[in-house]
C-alpha cells in the first residue's frame, strides 16, 4: 500500500467533449451535491478517524502527487469542476463554462464562495491559482497536466478565460482537482510560495474543511469549514493518521483508534472483513494491474519473447486463488469496463472486452514461442514492484516460478515506489509491473497513457497514435469506444506490449455505524467528507 | 582511592593532566572531522548511484516534457558535474546552509528541527530505560550464574536479541493497546505529558534491543570479574558480599560503557523501524524517505549528524575511561 510514499495516477486521457458538446452542458445540475443533502438526514460525528497508508511529507498535490495527497486534499481545496463517475463534470468553483472556440473556455465561478480564512473567492484567485498549477517550480508533479494551458486571465467579476496553446478536449478534467488545479487565495500563495503544503505553509482553500494541524509522516487534523458553499457536513473533525505498517494499522482499527481505513488491497480485504465491527467497501474495478514490456530492451524486443512471458501468467488461478476472489476480477483488457459506461452496459462493455484476443495459460505454447527465437535456452531478466503493492509481490513469484519452467529466470524485487517509478521510465527494464487507477471515468485514460506520448514501454505505433488521435477528436460516443476496443486489441494481442493482468476495487474499510452515501472511483477526488455520516 | 589521585600519579612527568586530555580531544575532533569528509563523500556518491530517478521523482508518475526536466535538473543544479555539485553542497554546509529538501521542498533545517526533539526523546528514554533495567538484570544473572534466576534472564536476553524491533513494536501494540488499551497505538501525542504517553511503547520497544544486549555484555563481564582472583581473595577475607559485589561491578564497568556507547549505531537503525510502526514523526522517517526519495541534502545532513553523535559519544566513553580504569588512563594519557 502506498506507503510510500505514494501512488501516483496516470496521464489524464482525453475526455470526449466537442465544444458543442461542452456548450450543451453550461449548467450541470449540483447533482454532486445531492449525496451530502441526503446525508443530512443521518447522524453527526464528532471525530472521523481515519487511517491512510503510506508516508506524506506535502499536502499539495502539485508537489506530493500521491493518491492519498489528492484525497486528503481534495476536502480543502477544490478545482474548477469535479469529475464524476459517468465521465461527465460537476460544477465545483465553476458554475457554468463554455468554449466559444477551440482554445478558449469561459468560467462562470462561484458567488459567495469562501476560503477558510473567511476571504470570499474571486476571479484573481483562480487566475493566480492557475498560473500557479501550471509552473513547473511551484507544481512539479502536475504541472504537465496544464502543458496546454497558453495564460488565464480575469474577463470579469466573476468570470475567468482560460486560452490554450492549442485545442485540448481534456481540459475540463485538467482543471478539476482530481488532475492538476487547486484553487487558493492569491495572497496565500503569495505568502507560502516556499513552504506551500509544508507543517508551516498548510493548503487554503473553499472546501468544506480546513487544515488545522499537519505533521508529515504522522498525520493531519482537519475541522469542518461551515460557511463551505455546499453545505454542513455531519462530520465535524478529521484526524487522519498515516501508517507505513500495515499490520500497525490493523492493529490500531482493532483496538479502536479508527473509523475509516482508506484503500485497502485486495490481499488485505478478507482479514479487514474478519475484523469485527468493520466492513470494506468497494468502488468498481478501476485499478488496473498488468505487465508491460519495453521493445526497445532485448531480449523484450522479440514479440515471441513477450508473446511466452504473457502466455506463462494463470491470470484466473491468481485471481480466484491469490487474491481469493473478492472483487477482483481477471484483466481481458487494458481499459476497465466501468470506463466504457457511456457507450454499453457494464455487461456488454464487459463482454466486448472479453471478446478481445486474450493470452491463455499455456506454458508448452509458451516454451514454444520462446523456443521460436534466439533466446530458446532461456535468460534471466528481473521484475520489480512497488512495496506498497504486496499483491503485486505475490504475482511476480508467480510469474517467476511459471517462467522458470520454460528457461526464463526472473529476479523479484520490491523496491520503495519511488525506485519502481524510476525504473518504470528508464527505458533500461524490459518488463515491468504497471499499477494504477482510474480517476477521471474517461474511456481512454489507460490507453492515452500506456500507449500515447511518453508511455513507460517507449512504445511508438504508426497506427496505434492514429487511433489515439481519432479517438481523442471523436464525438460520438460508440465509435469513441470502437476505436479505444481496437487500441486494446493492438497493445494486447498485435504488439504485445501490454498484458492485463486483472483489475481490483479500491476498498475502503469502514467501521460499522458509519457509512458514506456514495461510493464509486471518483468519490475520494471530490470532498467526500461530506458524504460520510453516522448510521445511528 | 580517589580519581585526583590516580590522575596525579598517571600523568606523563613535565605534563599536565588538563593538557594531555586536550590534546587527545583535539586528535579526535581531527580525526573525526576527517572522517566526516570522507563520509559525506560516499554518502554523496552512494545516493547518486542507487536506483532511481530523482527527476521522475519530482515529476511523478506523469512524464515530464524535455523542457521540464531540463528545468528541473536546473533548478537543482542536477546539469552541474559531479564534483560541481558535491562542491557546492560542501561549501554551503560549511557556511552553515544546509539546504532544501526536494521532497518536502522545505529548509533541511527546518526539517531537522521540526523533528529531533522527538528522536532525541525517543531514543533518551530508550537508553535510559535499557541502562536501568539491563545492568541490574546483568549483575543479577552473573551473581546467581548458572542458577533459575540467570536462565531465566539469559534466555529472555536472547529473544529480546533475536527479534527485530518492527515486530516488538507490533507485539508491543496487541498487547497494550488492544488487549491492554493502556497506550495509543501510533502518533506522537502534545505537550510534554502526551509526548511521555505516546512514546511509552516505541521506547520500550526500542529498549528491548538495547537492553538484551547490554544484559548479555554485564552479565559476561561480571561473571569474568567475580571470578577473578581479588574477589576469591576479598570473600576469603570475610568482606561483605556487596562491597564485593561493587568492586566487580567497577571493573566490569569499562566493556558495559563501551557497548552502552556501541548500541547508538543499533538504535539509529532501530529507531527508522520503530518511528515508521508509530507513525512518529523524528529523524529516522525522515532518513527513510530521503533515503527512497534521493533527497540528497536530507541524507547528507542526516547521516553526518548521526556520524558526529556517534563520534561524540564514542569520545566520551574514552573520556569515561580516564575515571574507571586506572590501565586507559595510563595508555590513553601518555
Amino acid at each position: 500500500m502506498p506507503s510510500a510514499p505514494s501512488r501516483r495516477r496516470p496521464a489524464m486521457a482525453a475526455i470526449m467533449l466537442s465544444g458543442s458538446a461542452l456548450a450543451a452542458s453550461l449548467v450541470v445540475p449540483p447533482a454532486v451535491m445531492a449525496a451530502p443533502q441526503a446525508a443530512l438526514a443521518q447522524g453527526q460525528i464528532g471525530t472521523l478517524q481515519v487511517a491512510a497508508p503510506g508516508s506524506r511529507a506535502n499536502l499539495y498535490p502539485g508537489i506530493e502527487s500521491g493518491t492519498v495527497n489528492y484525497w486528503i486534499d481534495a476536502l480543502v481545496q477544490e478545482g474548477l469542476v469535479h469529475p464524476a463517475a459517468n465521465g461527465t463534470f460537476q460544477p465545483a468553483l465553476a458554475t457554468s463554462w463554455s468554449d466559444p472556440n477551440p482554445t478558449t473556455y469561459v468560467f462562470q465561478l462561484r458567488k459567495g464562495a469562501k476560503f477558510s480564512d473567511g476571504s470570499p473567492l474571486t476571479a484573481a484567485d483562480v487566475v493566480a491559482s492557475i498560473n500557479y498549477a501550471i509552473s513547473a517550480k511551484y507544481s512539479p508533479q502536475t504541472s504537465s497536466y496544464l502543458a496546454d494551458v497558453a495564460n488565464a486571465s480575469q474577463t470579469g467579476p466573476y468570470q475567468v478565460t482560460v486560452k490554450l496553446k492549442a485545442p485540448e478536449v481534456n481540459i475540463l478534467s485538467e482543471l478539476s482537482s482530481s488532475a492538476g488545479l487547486w484553487v487558493s487565495s492569491k495572497k496565500f500563495l503569495a505568502e507560502h510560495a516556499k513552504d506551500l503544503g509544508t507543517a508551516t505553509g498548510l493548503v487554503l482553500g473553499t472546501g468544506p474543511y480546513t487544515v488545522t494541524k499537519f505533521v508529515p509522516d504522522q498525520g493531519v487534523w482537519l475541522t469542518r469549514d461551515d460557511t463551505w458553499w455546499g453545505g454542513v457536513p455531519k462530520v465535524k473533525n478529521i484526524v487522519v493518521t498515516f501508517y507505513n505498517d500495515d499490520a500497525a494499522e490493523y492493529l490500531a482499527a482493532k483496538s479502536g483508534n479508527v473509523d475509516l481505513a482508506l484503500w485497502i488491497m485486495p490481499t488485505q480485504e478478507p482479514e479487514w472483513n474478519g475484523l469485527s465491527g468493520f466492513h470494506v467497501i468497494n468502488a468498481e474495478d478501476a485499478s488496473y494491474v498488468g505487465l508491460i514490456f519495453n521493445p526497445g530492451v532485448a531480449p523484450f524486443s522479440d514479440p515471441a519473447v513477450r508473446t511466452a512471458v504473457a502466455d506463462s501468467f494463470d491470470r484466473q488461478g491468481f485471481v480466484d486463488h491469490v487474491l481469493r476472489g473478492g472483487d477482483s476480477t481477471v484483466a481481458t483488457a487494458i481499459t476497465p469496463p466501468v470506463s466504457l459506461r457511456d457507450a454499453w452496459p457494464p455487461s456488454a462493455a464487459s463482454a466486448k472486452l472479453a471478446a478481445l484476443p486474450q493470452f491463455s495459460f499455456d506454458l508448452a505454447a509458451a516454451k514454444k514461442a520462446l523456443a521460436s527465437t534466439k533466446y530458446a535456452k532461456g535468460f534471466t531478466t528481473t521484475l520489480d514492484y512497488p512495496n506498497n503493492g504486496p499483491q503485486l509481490g505475490l504475482a511476480a513469484q508467480v510469474l517467476a516460478s511459471n517462467l522458470k519452467q520454460i528457461g526464463i529466470t526472473v529476479k523479484v524485487s520490491e523496491v520503495p515506489i519511488e525506485q519502481w517509478l524510476g525504473a518504470l521510465f528508464s527505458n533500461k527494464n524490459g518488463l515491468n509491473f504497471l499499477w494504477d487507477q482510474v480517476m477521471t471515468g474517461d474511456p481512454a485514460e489507460y490507453a492515452s497513457f500506456l500507449l500515447g506520448p511518453g508511455n513507460p514501454s517507449n512504445f511508438n505505433n504508426a497506427q496505434v497514435n492514429s487511433l489515439l488521435s481519432a479517438e481523442n477528436a471523436e464525438t460520438n460516443v460508440d465509435k469513441r469506444a470502437q476505436d479505444i476496443l481496437q487500441l486494446n486489441k493492438l497493445a494486447t494481442s498485435s504488439d504485445v506490449v501490454d498484458v492485463p493482468l486483472w483489475w481490483e476495487p479500491i476498498g475502503m474499510a469502514f467501521k460499522d455505524g458509519i457509512a458514506i452515501s456514495d461510493y464509486d472511483f471518483s468519490t475520494f477526488y471530490s470532498p467526500w467528507a461530506a458524504d460520510v455520516y453516522a448510521t445511528h | 582511592m580517589t580519581v585526583d589521585t590516580e590522575l596525579d600519579l598517571t600523568a606523563p612527568p613535565g605534563a599536565s593532566v588538563g593538557g594531555a586530555v586536550a590534546r587527545m580531544v583535539l586528535r579526535r575532533v581531527v580525526g573525526t572531522a576527517v572522517m566526516l569528509v570522507v563520509i559525506s563523500v560516499l554518502v554523496f556518491l552512494l545516493t547518486y548511484l542507487s536506483p532511481g530517478n530523482i527527476i521522475t521523482n519530482i515529476t511523478g508518475i506523469h512524464p515530464a516534457s524535455p523542457a521540464v526536466a531540463a528545468q528541473l535538473r536546473h533548478q537543482y543544479g542536477l546539469d552541474q558535474p559531479l564534483v560541481v555539485q558535491y562542491g557546492r553542497w560542501l561549501a554551503n554546509f560549511v557556511q552553515g546552509h544546509w539546504g532544501e529538501s526536494i521532497r518536502d521542498q522545505t529548509p533541511v533545517s527546518q526539517l531537522f528541527s521540526e523533528r529531533v526533539g522527538m528522536t532525541l526523546l525517543l531514543c533518551g528514554l530508550a537508553f535510559a530505560l535499557a541502562v536501568v533495567v539491563a545492568v541490574p538484570l546483568g549483575v543479577i544473572a552473573a551473581v546467581r550464574v548458572g542458577g533459575l534466576v540467570d536462565r531465566a534472564i539469559t534466555v529472555t536476553s536472547v529473544v529480546g536479541l533475536s527479534a527485530p524491533a518492527f515486530a516488538t513494536g507490533l507485539l508491543m501494540i496487541y498487547f497494550f493497546a488492544y488487549l491492554l488499551p493502556l497506550f495509543p497505538p501510533a502518533g506522537s501525542g502534545g505537550g510534554v505529558g502526551g509526548q511521555l504517553y505516546h512514546l511509552a511503547l516505541p521506547a520500550v520497544t526500542l529498549a528491548i534491543g538495547v537492553g538484551a544486549y547490554i544484559v548479555r555484555l554485564t552479565r559476561t563481564a561480571m561473571v569474568r570479574e567475580m571470578a577473578s582472583d581479588y574477589v576469591v581473595f576479598a570473600r576469603a577475607r570475610g568482606v561483605a558480599e556487596k562491597r564485593v559485589v561493587r568492586a566487580a561491578l567497577r571493573n566490569a564497568s569499562v566493556p558495559v560503557v563501551t557497548t552502552s556507547g556501541l548500541v547508538l549505531s543499533y538504535m539509529v537503525g532501530a529507531t527508522i523501524l520503530v518511528e515508521s510502526t508509530f507513525s512518529l514523526p523524528g529523524l529516522g522517517s525522515l532518513l527513510q524517505g530521503a533515503v527512497e526519495f534521493k533527497d540528497f541534502a536530507v541524507v547528507q545532513f542526516l547521516t553526518l549528524f548521526i556520524a558526529s553523535i556517534i563520534a561524540l559519544v564514542m569520545l566520551g566513553v574514552d573520556l569515561s575511561y580516564l575515571v574507571l580504569s586506572p590501565d586507559w588512563r595510563r595508555s590513553s594519557l601518555q
